[in-house]
């Protein structure tokens, strides 16, 4: 996977592997994010914006992850972090991971999706976010744990649109934006880590660097002669002919 | 010396301007974020594609506000020149933060910006290498006419190392000027 994201084997704008390109960015990240340290992961969870609510990520020594793991019939997040301090269970955390695409099914504005539909019966949300939310609170509630949702996006800045139509949905949920940015800033800031060096090599060939300083300090200078093309010759050998009278049209 | 031909140094050359003009995508990147997090939002962005690179750039900021808020007191605008010319060596970015002193529509800030008023401005800016308010005569200049009072940074921008870099020589100064011109979060 590294490998094919090095080579842009994908596409650089991924007109034709869109959603494969999402999930396999989520898989290769989190994947290496497994090996990383614990404090590593924990600080990226710490980076995230919290929109408008407090925001403890509990201090734990290991980090289960899982992708794709379904909730219920129409609920399956992109990522699904389980936190534990010994063998206790101290949080959940869901992760909802975008590359170019927003949020599906938008609480605003928008009729229910076929997925929505289909699983009517459950009367969940629509905005995709709460309904993940909605999801993982009967689980966390019957464990007694504590649940956190993270909006993973390619964005600088947070999406205010998108993260006020969920806040406006679910008052009391927990949830904070991240930007694979920020996951670039924890894998960089530790260049001896071999699975962080390569995390970071990998979003940076995605375009998700922050400024590093620029790559190439010299430019090769040009020493032949700057003209390639010579131009003078090109009327000589044209001879024009031109009408015999002064006057080669007459007005009527 | 090399031993490319002509035609050889012109791709490489292309190649290292494609190259050149990503970084400095990305410092502009890492400049937004940093602006974000001081409660500046991108109003024009500084629109630089590696791929059809220019030898000009604009761009303006806006305080953080209530989306399709189009009147402000205070604004800063970026003017990149990337080409030399006849005062500057290298490429050069003029930060300038405005004070209007009234609610002010960026739209028609924008749309009255020549860009010989920015280099003026910039030629100013360059002669004192530290933040300096801009003289009512190179404001009105065709630069910012509306603007009543204004301060003027510029930074080679070839010299900035990193995101910290940009943090302490660019942002913070930015930020620190807008707040010498009274301005205040809302």
């Amino acid at each position: 996977m590294l490998f094919a994201e090095r080579h842009h084997k994908l596409g650089r704008d991924d007109s034709l592997t869109h959603d494969r390109a999402e999930d396999l960015l989520t898989s290769t990240v989190f994947q290496l994010l497994r090996y990383m340290p614990v404090s590593q992961f924990l600080a990226l969870l710490r980076l995230a914006r919290p929109v408008e609510c407090k925001w403890n990520v509990a201090d734990a020594d290991r980090i289960d992850v899982e992708c794709w793991t379904r909730l219920n019939a129409s609920c399956c997040p992109d990522v699904l972090l389980r936190l534990f301090g010994g063998d206790k269970l101290l949080q959940m955390v869901l992760i909802e991971a975008k590359l170019f695409s927003g949020k599906s099914g938008s609480a605003v504005g928008e009729g229910p999706t076929k997925e929505d539909e289909n699983n009517a019966a459950e009367l969940l949300n629509p905005d995709q976010l709460v309904k993940y939310w909605q999801s993982i609170t009967k689980t966390a509630n019957e464990l007694r744990v504590p649940r956190l949702m993270i909006y993973l996006t390619s964005h600088l800045t947070p999406p205010m649109k998108e993260l006020s139509e969920s806040r406006r949905e679910v008052k009391d949920m927990t949830f904070a934006w991240l930007s694979w940015y920020d996951v670039w800033l924890v894998a960089n800031a530790d260049p001896s880590s071999l699975p962080a060096k390569d995390l970071a090599e990998i979003l940076a060939c995605r375009g998700f660097a922050h400024f590093h300083g620029f790559r190439t300090k010299q430019c090769q200078s040009i020493t032949s002669s700057g003209r390639f093309f010579k131009i003078g010759s090109w009327f000589k050998h044209v001879k024009l002919v031109l009408p015999l009278k002064h006057h080669f049209w007459t007005q009527s | 010396m090399s031993d490319q031909t002509f035609g050889q140094s012109v791709s490489a050359a292309f190649e290292f301007l494609y190259e050149f003009c990503g970084d400095l995508k990305s410092l502009f990147e890492t400049f937004k974020v940093q602006m974000d997090g001081a409660g500046w939002q991108e109003w024009y962005p500084l629109r630089i594609k590696p791929d059809s690179p220019s030898y000009l750039y604009f761009g303006m900021y806006a305080p953080q506000t209530a989306l399709g808020k189009k009147t402000f007191t205070h604004a800063i605008l970026l003017q990149l020149q990337i080409s030399a010319g006849e005062f500057i060596e290298e490429p050069t970015l003029l930060a300038a933060v405005i004070d209007f002193q009234s609610a002010t529509d960026l739209t028609d800030v924008w749309n009255k910006w020549n860009r010989k008023g920015g280099r003026r401005a910039m030629q100013f800016a360059l002669k004192n290498g530290s933040p300096i308010a801009l003289p009512e005569t190179v404001l009105k200049n065709r630069f910012v006419p509306a603007g009543k009072r204004a301060v003027g940074i510029t930074v080679p921008v070839c010299t900035l190392r990193d995101a910290a870099d940009v943090q302490s020589r660019l942002t913070k100064p930015i930020i620190s000027a807008a707040n010498d011109l009274g301005f205040k979060m809302e």
